[in-house]
């Protein structure tokens, strides 16, 4: 659920009280607190924990610029060092022999203040290079190079000209941080930044997690604008765009949906050892839906409301104390809805409890619906309370008045209510609809997998 | 039933406000508020020619406006403080040669919006509206203050990721969040002190926050653009965009709501109504985000007039719907159907023209250097706040400039200018502007 949606669901409990609606028809503007509560919980983990949180293992595939905030920074040759390997930099300096010029192989030596390199271009990297460098490539002229420090078969560096860093950066150091939680037994977060380049826009790159053969996969895709949109004609080539490294120790990925990268900041990552499984377990962003996604810290931190508003001198405190615990609680139930999960009630529950998953597919829609719902309530509670806070003034929707007298006051309510919350209705049906179709999707692909694997292995013992 | 007003005039009247509107639009700094007072008063006998036919000559300004403006958006870094979430996407999409492009997103997100706003008005609205209107007329400063709370809230920290201790991250993080806070309490004074002391001349009360939104949104980015000595790449002009089916209609739901809310609630501007309807109808990329963006600028402009014709709500929103309801207030069903129809002719015949001179403006500017045209812009821009507010707006413009620099500097939200609305606003709703003016020694 977005922002919005908790926000305004703690709205919408504080017109449940009628007390608190009569102030805010004064002025009295105290029980917008309830909103502030809805959207604590992510506020105290984005805005908080996110930035404390310790990081273990960093994977940073293109260190940016200090000063521009771009990647790739510029790196001295001699500073290269093997853990620099495949990381996107830039080297810059004078060329110093040209050894072999092709249209499809450019070789040549580079030398800067503090040491020489042989730089490589192969295939559609001899077009970059010559976009970068122009026609002229030859001895005497100064060159600045993007792209990665790789090793060659006979285990020489050279500078690979790229555009992006090599996927096998990010995989080998995800797969190492799973063994080292495997090995110490200890939570190992991962934090992998981003990669920004000028122009405000991120090379995206994802994150498989192939347990079943324990390998970490990870693909290089291309430029993308904030909102995710592609930029056109920035993919890199296949021959750099995958990335591999396997484990020694099993893992498995827990949250459902694939580990892309992109835009805004890169997440961080816990791996947790499950002694009882004897397996690694993926934690995305452990920071987020800990404790503050809990019934016990809406309470807690709702009690810390009452002597601040008697302090203020608010009349209504027990019942805006209530609204706000409510506003609080309702964020732990929508995010329940979806996929993550929540650690719902510490001490009790110590780990988070898988989210519902309704409407998996369509987030978009339950969100809205969610909003619809709340946008419902606080037009039924405003219109059910007008009698009482404006004495003489008639409910502005009252189906009685189509009904007659047949139908109680409180029926006609509660079917006003019904009409309201109607949308949301079905589209929740839609939701449940969509995780069951979601399911199904999800083992049929599993049963598909595990049939792919046993032709392969009937391929490899000569079945067939 | 009496008809004050023949087809014909509405026709004639509409298309002469459309006129104006394309005309002067485009160019950056001509807010058609400012623009129709002007006529106001520049050119009595004009209006008191038809008073029956001015609310559609009006309306025929605002809709041609909130289509024509994206240019000054979009090719020179001028908006105003509906569009000002805009910025962003537009700015990237210029530097890709694609500056038509983002226009044309725009103009299919204004289309659909005004397409909705008129079918809406003329079925569910007539309903819908004054029960809307009735239940959340007594909660107004209510609504008002959430949403501002929410704006702080919602800011997220776009740096500090990459600092060495968690300390450090959450002092870099931070340092943005406060920044909003304080450009958002800085121009609030500011607003504050040009609302309620007599620094303007009388004549330039109309146009009071003029140079102080021409300094936020305006002037600030314009001298960006020269500093950093920026130079467009060849802008394609081609009439067509590859865009997905549903990030249109998920643009215009959320430009839909978000100008909704803002059209229907006081003081909440295009800008924040657009943060909450992207929230509701979680609208992701950017292409959405400018279809959303067109819609919601027509349903905050044109269906904050247009609830001056409804019969049935007859609601006043907005400083066009001040100015006309102040001559005549259009009173039939008949006038309210000729609006209805009037907001989809218009709105047609702005889709093409922006079209047009978006082609031309993108033209010109792959010829002229952009650093030239961001100089004539911010010449432009301090003589035309010299031409209506004098010397003092002159003062006003460069402390505006200078806040809508602080924004740019602390990373935050340019929105948070706002406060030169929304803080004296709040303070008279809630009675303590009297405070102010004593710390302020003003009175």
């Amino acid at each position: 659920m977005r922002g919005w949606t908790h926000y305004l669901s703690g709205l919408a409990m504080s017109t449940f009280f009628t007390p608190l609606l009569e102030d805010l028809a004064r002025g009295i503007l105290w029980p917008v607190i309830t909103g502030f509560y809805a959207y604590l919980p992510d506020f105290i983990d984005f805005k908080f924990r996110r930035f404390l949180w310790r990081r273990d293992v960093l994977v940073d595939p293109a260190p940016q610029d200090s000063e521009l905030r771009v990647s790739p920074r510029r790196i001295l040759i001699s500073k290269l060092r093997p853990e620099n390997r495949w990381q996107f930099y830039y080297i810059e300096g004078v060329v110093k022999a040209v050894t072999t010029h092709s249209e499809e192989l450019t070789e040549f030596v580079v030398e800067d203040d503090s040491g020489e390199i042989r730089v490589v271009a192969k295939y559609e990297d001899c077009q970059r290079l010559k976009e970068i460098i122009g026609d002229e490539l030859s001895v005497g002229v100064r060159v600045r190079v993007p792209g990665y420090m790789d090793v060659d078969a006979e285990g020489n560096p050279y500078w690979n000209v790229a555009d992006a860093p090599h996927p096998n950066y990010i995989a080998g150091l995800v797969a190492k941080a799973i063994d080292l939680a495997y090995e110490t037994g200890k939570r190992v977060t991962v934090k992998i930044y981003n990669i920004r380049m000028p122009g405000d826009v991120y090379r995206r790159f994802l994150i498989h997690y192939d347990s079943s053969n324990k390998k970490i996969r990870v693909l290089m895709g291309p430029l993308v604008s904030t909102g995710g949109l592609p930029v056109e004609n920035t993919g890199v080539p296949y021959y750099r765009a995958l990335g591999e490294a396997s484990t020694k120790h099993p893992f498995k990925k827990v949250y459902p949906r694939p580990t892309i990268i992109d835009a805004f900041s890169g997440p961080e990552i816990g791996f947790v050892k499950n002694s009882e499984e004897g397996v690694v377990e993926e934690e995305f962003i452990p920071w987020h839906r800990g404790f503050t996604h809990s019934f016990t810290a809406g309470f807690i931190f709702s009690i810390f409301l009452i002597p601040i508003l008697l302090f203020l001198g608010y009349g209504n405190y027990l019942y805006l104390t209530l609204a706000a615990m409510l506003g609080y609680w309702m964020h732990v139930i929508e995010d329940q809805m979806g996929m993550m999960g929540s650690v719902l009630l510490p001490p009790i529950t110590k780990k988070r409890v898988p989210g519902l998953m309704i409407g998996p597919r369509m987030p978009a829609a339950m969100n809205f619906a969610t909003n619809w719902a709340m946008i419902s309530l606080i037009v039924w509670n405003l219109n059910r309370s007008l009698p009482s806070i404006s004495p003489g003034f008639p409910k502005i929707i009252d189906l009685t008045k189509f009904t007659g007298s047949l139908v109680p006051d409180v029926v006609a309510d509660l079917a006003l209510l019904v009409i309201l919350l109607t949308p949301t209705i079905l589209i929740y049906v839609f939701g449940v609809i969509d995780r069951a179709k979601f399911i199904k999707l999800l083992k049929e692909q599993i049963r598909e997998k595990e049939l792919e694997e046993l032709i392969d292995e009937m391929e490899e013992v000569g079945g067939f | 039933m009496e008809v004050f007003i023949s087809p014909l005039d509405v026709l004639l009247w509409s298309l002469t406000g459309s006129a104006l509107g394309l005309v002067f639009s485009w160019m950056p700094g001509f807010h058609i508020y400012n623009l129709l007072a002007l006529v106001v008063l520049l050119a009595p006998s004009f209006i008191t020619l038809n008073p029956y036919a001015l609310p559609y000559f009006a309306l025929g300004a605002v809709i041609a406006f909130s289509f024509a403006s994206s240019i000054a958006s979009t090719y020179l870094s001028v908006a105003d403080e509906s569009m000002m979430l805009m910025l962003f996407p537009s700015q990237r999409y210029l530097m890709l040669g694609k500056g038509h492009k983002v226009v044309l997103l725009y103009l299919i997100g204004a289309l659909g919006g005004a397409l909705f706003l008129s079918v809406f008005s003329l079925t569910i609205g007539i309903y819908v509206m004054p029960v809307v209107y009735n239940l959340f007329s007594p909660y107004y400063t209510w609504v008002l203050v959430a949403v501002v709370l929410f704006l702080f809230l919602s800011e997220w920290p776009k740096e500090g990721d990459r600092e060495e201790t968690g300390f450090k991250r959450l002092l870099v993080a931070w340092r943005q969040i406060l920044g909003g806070v304080f450009v958002f309490f800085t121009s609030g004074i500011l607003g504050f002190i040009t609302t309620y002391t007599g620094l303007l001349p009388v004549e330039a009360a109309y146009a009071r926050l003029t140079p102080l939104f021409i300094g936020f949104f305006g002037m600030s980015w314009v001298i960006r653009n020269l500093l950093s000595r920026k130079t467009l790449p060849k802008q394609d002009t081609r009439d067509s965009v590859e865009t997905h089916f549903t990030a249109v209609v998920n643009g215009v739901a959320s430009g839909v709501i978000g100008g909704g809310i803002a059209a229907f609630f006081p003081v909440i501007t295009g800008g924040m109504g657009a943060l909450i309807g992207g929230h509701i109808a979680s609208g992701k990329g950017d292409d959405t985000f400018v279809v959303s963006q067109g819609a919601a600028r027509v349903i905050y402009y044109v269906g904050a007039l247009f609830l001056l014709f409804m019969p049935t709500a007859r609601v006043t929103r907005g400083a066009v719907a001040w100015l006309i309801g102040s001559i005549y207030t259009p009173k039939t069903w008949f006038e309210f159907y000729y609006a209805g129809f009037t907001i989809i002719l218009v709105a047609a015949i702005s889709f093409i023209a922006t079209l047009y001179i978006s082609k031309a403006v993108s033209r010109l500017l792959s010829v002229i250097s952009y650093v030239h045209v961001s100089l004539v812009v911010a010449v432009f821009l301090v003589l035309l706040t010299y031409l209506i507010t004098g010397p003092v707006g002159i003062l006003l413009l460069a402390v505006a400039t200078a806040l809508g620099f602080t924004a740019q500097v602390f990373n935050t939200r340019i929105s948070y200018c706002l406060g030169a609305l929304i803080l004296p606003v709040l303070l008279n709703m809630t009675g303590t502007s009297g405070m102010l003016l004593n710390l302020l020694g003003s009175r």
